[in-house]
């Protein structure tokens, strides 16, 4: 049975001469499971949101839309609303009301249902998505996580037969957003809903998908199940490649006759019959003999702080302590609620820590003057982008931290490094996330600091822009940069040391290479299928590398 | 469909003529009690505009804009104590009127006063507070749609606002007092209360002054770009 | 307050109606012994319904009730029975201290019975009434909440990022604001979209919530209503009149509309207290057979 039927969809927005959707024909059918990926700006969400009435953005607009066979503009808004759900991006935003159990029977009162009937539903929700516990909270009380499966679930109480998500995880930290995955999978398995999806962490769905669309500049430029979506985009030789699961990409890197693997089980049995039948003639990469960390000179040095917001609260830091050399890519990785950002805060004077002591460039910090600790010292990237932004143009968000009389040179340097030149006059919400992000980098970097903190830097990035993100900072000479993060593997691509965080203080510190080696569970999917094999592989390239010199 | 709405009319026009009759049955017998009569009769002034509101079938976007407007005015509040002469609920209740129509301010500031007060206090204070700022955001409106203020008279739009404040929202609120007063005391002139509040008052226009001279150009500015984005 | 009482269980309207009701009650009373009786009740009320820590704000009603008592015959010169003479010869008349002392008891009832409502009417049950009489203030109302915390946190993230630039207070706040304008709107936007996505303003909109009504209720209502409307009819008959000034005139108990209004008056203001000790007793009895 077919479920959507997109036939010769082409779509452009106002004022817009390129065309954001090009000649889309897809067919969806009732039960499938489907991933739509593509790197951003390539039209995934403006097709998402043809699927959905209410929101289909106005602009030019041909070709047609099936759903159920009758043209879905025919469809009336009540039985669209229950049929079709659809999942944002943001957890937060599309959060209507204050209470849990609100939030859940919000859509089932605008359908018209009685008390009874909505009573009923909210309750068998509830209990299948496990939220009875928190039924009477006050949804400021959740986590991004379970506000995220609270929005699925209050979508999902309307009973719909296809459910669309944008996104969905992007804002989430990594367990919470493979929960997340797996429900969705739950609900495709059990309940049979269609599952159209958009996503940019293909490790979690790529296996669990029937299909995969891949898109670009408005195009499909490939759809069919996993597996030969990958051949396909390595017969074009697309750069979507390095956007696929780790697997497949060392797969298409060494070149094999044998069948490709999508999970990382996969891809130990596939490294096993490979490499089964012959010595390994190297099983380690060189390591690089780096200083001793304690004897460089350090950037940040903070000693025992023991830090807690309130008198009567627990402590947060207990005793965290880093040393941070010159001229590094520090990471600091650690599960949620660790502390870790409140470690990043309290080593730039937001938080006061009661006990121990920070030293910036070999100064305490309560020596300096606060003019004189952000000018030119110390400067930290929020995790959200948005918080930066008080201004109507890119240009002056960008001016308004610059300073001295090179002034506008700066900013065009600036933009120019960041890629930012062609959006300067555009506002600061109407750019895109990656955008976003890049333009708050070039803000918090105008004030020419000489030690970079960044909190979550790669949230929401998708696999290409993480690359280019990888690229600005690596351009940054002299600049030395302490970073926490959930994302293991930008860490070990990218980081010169990681140190692990975990109940107040940091546990172990090494090389991007020996930490991530030494772990077995906290660590890249390359080094987990690998480990069996070659003892420091790290990232995919790692992988590749030897396994070709072993072939 | 039709039937609810008839439904609700009748509930509504119901609802009024209670009112009146409550009213008129506590002038006649309530010992006189002026501040009973008073609440009720700003409780009967505040009902025309909630009725007109929930018998026009809303926009979702409507309700959440009245909804952000009326969560930033009560944020703010919160948010500055700490600055000096910095009280920007009243002025941005203003801008609210200013930026999405009459009843969208009117409604906005009542639902401010409400929710703020549940930070602070319910009290017999609060029907009054409430119809006061739903003035000051009603009228604020009113003279932008007749074009008197809008956000290039940034000096004449902030003196304005100040204005509203000593002639509506201050004397609304003495009145409580007034009758609050006037039962507990007896025989207590109006203007002696006037009098005193005026310094209260003084002090709430001048820092309302203070905030739309601030706020009320960029605000504007930004709520406007957000319409034309967004085609409201 | 971890635990809800028994009383915070009825019905928020039932619960509505029935505060209101009492604060009628109160304002209507300048009878000396009503007044007294119903601060008696309220006060009882209060303690019951809010814990017993409150019996520590004790002290500060008195000193309250005394100031608000002895002040009226300052303004009100009026009365019989000069007690003395002030600022060269303004009397401090008894009867208007005794009008004074009746108005202050049934000024603090009426606070004591906003404590009550704070306590009582917490924002979720006001939303529930809302919603009942009109459904987009009371939708206004939920979002609002949901928004003003959010927003806190957001206005703390923007600060915390703007830790990098000096500027001054008012232009600080200026910017945060302006900021928080863009932001808010851009985020309602999506939050309207989603509403719509959920159906919102397809048709009628049904109505759920955590509250029903139950025997209990309809029985408290029931009794809310007679009780009242006992004291007003009693009161209308002249069962309450009370005049101070010139000198003091009561109805006292040979009346027998003041004998019921006294009666009602009292059960009325008792049925909380009622509600919370029956619940307490029947949960002793359970537990001893248990």
């Amino acid at each position: 049975m077919v479920h959507f039927e997109i036939k010769g969809l082409s779509f452009s927005y106002p004022n817009s001469e390129k065309k954001a959707l090009d000649n889309i024909n897809l067919t969806i059918k009732k039960g499938e499971y489907i991933t739509i990926c593509g790197r951003s700006g390539s039209g995934k969400t403006t097709l998402l949101k043809h699927l959905k009435k209410p929101i289909t953005p106005s602009g030019k607009r041909t070709g047609e839309i099936l759903f159920d066979g009758a043209p879905l503009e025919e469809m009336d808004l009540k039985t669209q609303a229950s049929a079709i759900g659809y999942v944002m991006q943001n957890p937060d935003n599309q959060i209507v009301t204050d209470k849990v159990w609100h939030e859940l029977a919000f859509g089932l009162e605008s359908l018209g249902c009685d008390t009874n009937t909505i009573r009923l539903k909210v309750a068998e929700m509830a209990s299948y998505f496990g939220i009875q516990d928190w039924f009477h909270k006050n949804v400021n009380e959740l986590s991004g996580g379970q506000k995220q499966l609270l929005n699925l679930a209050s979508i999902m109480a309307m009973q719909p037969q296809v459910l669309i998500c944008d996104e969905p995880t992007s804002q989430l930290d990594p367990i919470a957003a493979s929960d997340f995955l797996q429900t969705i999978k739950k609900i495709n398995l059990e309940l049979g809903t269609t599952i159209i999806m958009t996503e940019h962490r293909l490790e979690e769905v790529f296996h669990a998908s029937d299909r995969v669309v891949v898109m670009e500049e408005g195009k499909i430029i490939a759809c069919g199940e996993p597996k030969t979506v990958g051949e396909e985009l390595k017969k074009q030789n697309n750069k979507m490649v390095a956007a696929l699961p780790t697997p497949m990409q060392i797969y298409y890197g060494v070149g094999s006759s044998l069948q490709c693997p999508i999970t990382v089980r996969e891809g130990r049995s596939w490294l096993d019959d490979m490499l089964s039948d012959k010595k390994l003639k190297r099983d380690r990469l060189p390591e690089q003999d780096s200083q001793d960390i304690n004897e460089q000179a350090p950037a940040i040095f903070a000693k025992e702080l023991w830090y807690r917001y309130g008198k009567n609260d627990k402590d947060v830091l207990k005793g965290a302590s880093v040393l941070v050399p010159k001229g590094s890519l520090y990471a600091i990785v650690g599960g949620n609620g660790t502390g870790k950002s409140t470690f990043l805060k309290s080593i730039c004077g937001i938080c006061r820590p009661y006990s121990g002591k920070v030293k910036i460039d070999g100064k305490n910090i309560t020596k300096y003057k606060s003019e004189e600790l952000f000018r030119n010292c110390l400067a930290l990237l929020p995790q959200d982008p948005q918080s930066l932004f008080v201004k109507k143009t890119v240009r002056e968000e960008l001016l308004e931290m610059a300073a001295g009389q090179n002034q506008e040179s700066d900013v065009m340097a600036m933009a120019e490094k960041c890629e930012l030149t062609p959006l300067l006059d555009r506002h600061p919400y109407d750019i895109s996330g990656g955008e976003q992000q890049r333009t708050a980098l070039a803000k918090v970097l105008l004030a020419k600091p000489k030690i970079l903190l960044m909190d979550e830097p790669t949230k929401g990035m998708d696999n290409f822009f993480k690359q280019e993100f990888a690229r600005i900072l690596k351009e940054l000479k002299d600049i030395t940069i302490l970073m926490v993060s959930h994302d293991i593997e930008f860490c070990a691509k990218y980081a010169d040391y990681v140190s692990m965080f975990f109940d107040g203080g940091i546990i172990t510190t090494n090389t991007a290479r020996r930490f991530f080696s030494g772990n077995s569970f906290y660590t890249t999917s390359a080094n987990r299928m690998s480990r069996h094999m070659f003892a420091n592989a790290v990232t995919e390239e790692d992988v590749i590398e030897l396994c070709r010199e072993n072939l | 469909m039709q039937g609810k709405s008839l439904k609700r009319t009748v509930v509504y026009t119901a609802m009024i003529v209670l009112a009146v009759l409550v009213l008129i049955i506590f002038w006649k017998f309530g010992n006189r009690n002026h501040y009973v009569f008073g609440t009720l009769l700003v409780i009967c002034g505040m009902l025309p505009v909630i009725c007109g509101f929930e018998k026009k079938r809303s926009q979702a976007r409507e309700i959440v804009l009245i909804s952000v407007m009326s969560a930033l005015a009560i944020v703010s509040r919160m948010a500055f104590a700490i600055v000096p002469h910095f009280k920007p609920m009243a002025g941005i209740i203003m801008i609210t009127g200013m930026a999405f129509g009459p009843t969208a301010g009117f409604i906005s500031g009542m639902i401010s006063l409400l929710i703020s007060n549940f930070a602070f206090a319910q009290g017999p204070w609060t029907p009054w507070q409430m119809f006061a700022f739903g003035i000051a955001g009603f009228v604020a409106g009113l003279l932008y749609d007749k074009g008197i203020i809008n956000e290039k008279k940034r000096i004449v739009t902030a003196i304005i606002g100040g204005i509203i404040v000593v002639l509506f929202v201050g004397p609304i609120m003495d009145t409580s007092t007034f009758f609050l007063a006037d039962g507990m005391m007896g025989d207590v002139t109006p203007w002696a209360i006037y009098l005193s509040g005026l310094p209260v008052n003084a002090v709430h226009a001048a820092a309302t002054v203070v905030t739309l001279f601030l706020l009320c150009p960029p605000m504007l500015e930004r709520i406007n770009r957000i319409k034309v984005k967004y085609e409201i | 307050m971890s635990k809800e009482t028994a009383f915070a269980q009825i019905n928020p309207m039932v619960c509505f109606i029935y505060i209101i009701g009492a604060m009628a009650l109160c304002m209507f009373t300048i009878h000396p012994v009503a007044g007294f009786a119903v601060l008696f009740m309220t006060l009882l009320c209060y303690v019951n319904v809010c814990g017993r820590v409150v019996l520590k704000k004790l002290p500060l009603l008195l000193v309250v009730y005394m100031i608000l008592s002895l002040s009226n015959p300052v303004f009100n010169t009026r009365g019989e029975t000069i007690l003395f003479t002030y600022f060269g010869g303004r009397p401090f008349t008894l009867e208007a201290l005794c009008y004074g002392m009746v108005l202050s008891a049934m000024f603090i009832s009426v606070m004591l019975l906003f404590g009550i409502y704070n306590r009582m009417m917490t924002s979720e049950k006001l939303i529930y009434i809302f919603g009942g009489l009109a459904p987009n203030m009371g939708l206004i109302l939920s979002m609002v909440l949901r928004f003003v915390p959010h927003y806190g946190n957001q206005i703390k993230k923007i600060s915390m990022a703007r830790h990098i630039k000096e500027e001054g207070k008012y232009s600080k706040v200026t910017n945060l604001l302006s900021a928080m304008t863009t932001w808010s709107l851009e985020a309602g936007i999506v939050t309207a979209d989603s509403m719509k996505c959920r159906g919102y303003g397809c048709g009628k909109r049904g109505r759920f919530s955590i509250y029903s009504f139950k025997r209990k209720d309809i029985v408290v209502l029931f009794l809310t209503i007679l009780l009242f409307l006992t004291v007003m009819v009693c009161r209308v008959k002249g069962g309450l009149d009370a005049v101070f000034i010139p000198h003091i005139k009561i109805i006292g108990r040979d009346n027998i509309y003041f004998v019921i209004a006294m009666c009602a008056m009292v059960l009325y203001l008792a049925i909380p207290i009622v509600i919370n000790v029956t619940e307490a007793v029947k949960w002793y009895i359970l537990r001893l057979k248990a």
